[in-house]
């Protein structure tokens, strides 16, 4: 497995993957500040008040959870799929015929290159919004005070267990579709418009579909959504994706 | 099916190839009944494979007979429906323990085009376990050294064919199987392919060649494998196949209107007749020719040429899968 985790790396290296993850990320951890402080509202909890409270960053951040979950998405579904239409996997699965071990590699690979480009995304978007944010009335220093920072690295680690739940989701849809095109239109239609009319038609589906347990991880919890049971129902959802993952991966003919 | 026993055997077309040794060996790669079904087809329909330790064996067949699915279940990219097969003696179930001593070229060169060639390699070294050392090695063989820090995407059709050939090479392998090598090389490029493979041949590297260009697997090959409809036709010797059709007589006379006479000597004796370039071409034994040059003598036409032509792999082939020669 850390060969196929070295060998994806020499990958994943790529100046076009890297940046493509990078802007991708970042950007849209930017453009959600920018927008999302043009949106402030007199009440509820994106007033100025509130966003001036310690976990105030990470509230603005979470609004945008689903745009970087689609970044990871495009990313992993693009890695597995790519190797299918370039004919490339042929060529991995015989210097590795251990075929859940290439799996389990290249995803950490991509877990890893998921997780770097969320905290880097962070980590760029913090003084932005620092810069920012006064602008609009909010006062930041409590977002750098000893709580701040400690909202902003569990705010961190919560958008980056949200964006690996969206980059397995990219690897399953990856696995199904064998072409990137298909398996991430799949991706963003599921996550978009399908979850939304879904929620929309049924109220009580917002507990159990998975991209809204992925969107109140990122969020800490929601008013809906406590975080505990987000976590509880994603790990459920993250495991059947694995398990479906792996058996496509395990059994189907390489036949490309 | 028509099947050979594996022991070497020399013929004029392998005459100057060194064959193996003589004595039991294990065949590099062997297989009973191995099918492969989708639906109700069966692309590849029961073949018992043996293909000896230490020879070029091409793999020859119509598009859509089973060569690629065959090189595909050997390299446990496909499952069996049923049968089973072994490579270097071990059981295809059981991958991880032939494969890394093995190389494949599987349907034409496939990289990541945005990776050098360099890299690229390096991919397949870290994944496989194989010294980075060994890209540079299998670089200089293909002799792509210059070009090897490029993007896969800016080299012709046939740099990435010799780079596919550099990856197959890479765990320095007991069997390479390639998928139709010679793909998109030149003619100086399909040559220096066919002095590559005689001179890992004589390292007694087991080369199995699928190919749809017969004249140049009859120039490597000691061993041919002929499959159709998923069933295989012929596996043996190359010389051995060739033998099996007869050659042609080419006949020329004096005076071109002897040709119709001399025709229907042959004709009349059973034989096909083709007019081509003023010539006759007879499908007959060379045997023939001595009672074609009398009885034309008999009947007052004079020849002045009877030559006898080999019958071609590719004539044999047609032949063997119901096709037209001509």
């Amino acid at each position: 497995m850390i060969r196929s985790f070295r060998s994806e790396w020499l990958k994943l290296r790529r100046p076009g993957v890297l940046l493509s993850a990078l802007g991708g990320t970042v950007g849209f951890s930017v453009l959600g500040i920018v927008l999302g402080l043009r949106r402030i509202g007199r009440t509820g909890e994106f007033t100025a008040l509130a966003l001036s409270q310690h976990g105030g960053f990470i509230t603005i951040m979470s609004r945008g959870s689903e745009f970087i979950g689609i970044v990871a998405l495009g990313i992993a579904a693009f890695a597995v799929s790519s190797e299918f239409t370039h004919g490339t996997l042929r060529n991995l699965l015989v210097r590795e015929p251990h075929r859940l071990r290439l799996l389990a590699g290249k995803s950490l690979a991509l877990a890893t290159l998921i997780a770097g480009t969320v905290a880097l995304a962070y980590a760029v978007a913090f003084p932005v919004a620092l810069a920012v944010a006064p602008g609009h009335g909010i006062d930041t220093s409590s977002w750098t005070s000893g709580a701040g920072i400690g909202s902003l690295l569990s705010g961190t680690g919560d958008m980056i267990i949200t964006a690996l739940g969206f980059g397995l989701l990219g690897v399953l849809l990856g696995m199904v579709f064998r072409s990137p095109a298909p398996a991430i239109i799949a991706g963003f239609a599921y996550t978009l418009p399908i979850e939304a009319l879904l929620v929309g038609s049924l109220g009580s589906s917002r507990n159990v579909l998975f991209a809204q347990q992925l969107d109140a991880i990122a969020s800490g919890g929601t008013s809906q959504i406590a975080y505990g049971a987000a976590l509880a129902v994603a790990a459920a959802w993250a495991v059947g994706a694995v398990i479906a993952t792996g058996a496509l991966f395990r059994w189907r003919d390489v036949a490309v | 099916m028509t099947s050979s026993s594996p022991a070497p055997v020399e013929s004029s077309a392998t005459a100057s190839r060194p064959m193996p040794a003589p004595g039991p060996r294990r065949p590099a790669i062997r297989s009973t009944g191995l099918t492969k079904h989708y639906g109700a087809r069966a692309a590849v329909d029961g073949i018992d494979l043996e293909i000896p330790d230490g020879v070029i064996a091409g793999f020859v067949g119509p598009n859509g007979s089973g060569k690629t699915t065959t090189i595909r279940m050997l390299l446990a990219l496909v499952s069996p429906s049923a049968g089973e097969a072994e490579v270097l003696g071990t059981s295809i179930r059981n991958p991880g323990d032939y494969l890394p001593r093995v190389g494949a070229l599987i349907e034409g060169p496939a990289f990541y085009p945005t990776l050098s060639g360099r890299r690229n390699l390096e991919v397949l070294t870290t994944l496989g376990g194989i010294p980075r050392s060994r890209v540079e090695e299998v670089l200089d063989l293909v002799e792509l050294r210059e070009r090897a820090g490029d993007h896969v995407r800016t080299y012709s059709m046939g740099m990435k064919q010799r780079l596919g050939i550099a990856a197959a090479m890479l765990p320095n392998p007991e069997v390479l199987i390639l998928d139709e090598p010679a793909n998109g090389l030149d003619p100086a490029g399909i040559l220096e392919m066919r002095r590559l493979l005689s001179r890992l041949r004589d390292q007694g590297i087991t080369i199995f060649i699928s190919s749809h260009l017969l004249s140049e697997v009859e120039q490597v090959a000691d061993w041919i494998l002929v499959l159709k409809d998923g069933r295989l036709l012929f596996q043996g010797p190359t010389a051995d196949l060739l033998s099996r059709r007869h050659g042609r007589l080419l006949v020329a006379a004096e005076h071109e209107a002897g040709l119709t006479t001399v025709a229907t000597i042959a004709e009349v004796a059973g034989f096909k007749v083709a007019r081509v370039n003023g010539h006759l071409e007879v499908d007959a034994p060379a045997s023939f020719a001595a009672q074609l040059n009398r009885q034309a003598m008999a009947a007052g036409v004079t020849l002045v040429e009877i030559s006898r032509s080999h019958a071609s792999l590719e004539e044999t082939f047609l032949d063997l899968t119901n096709g037209e020669t001509r």
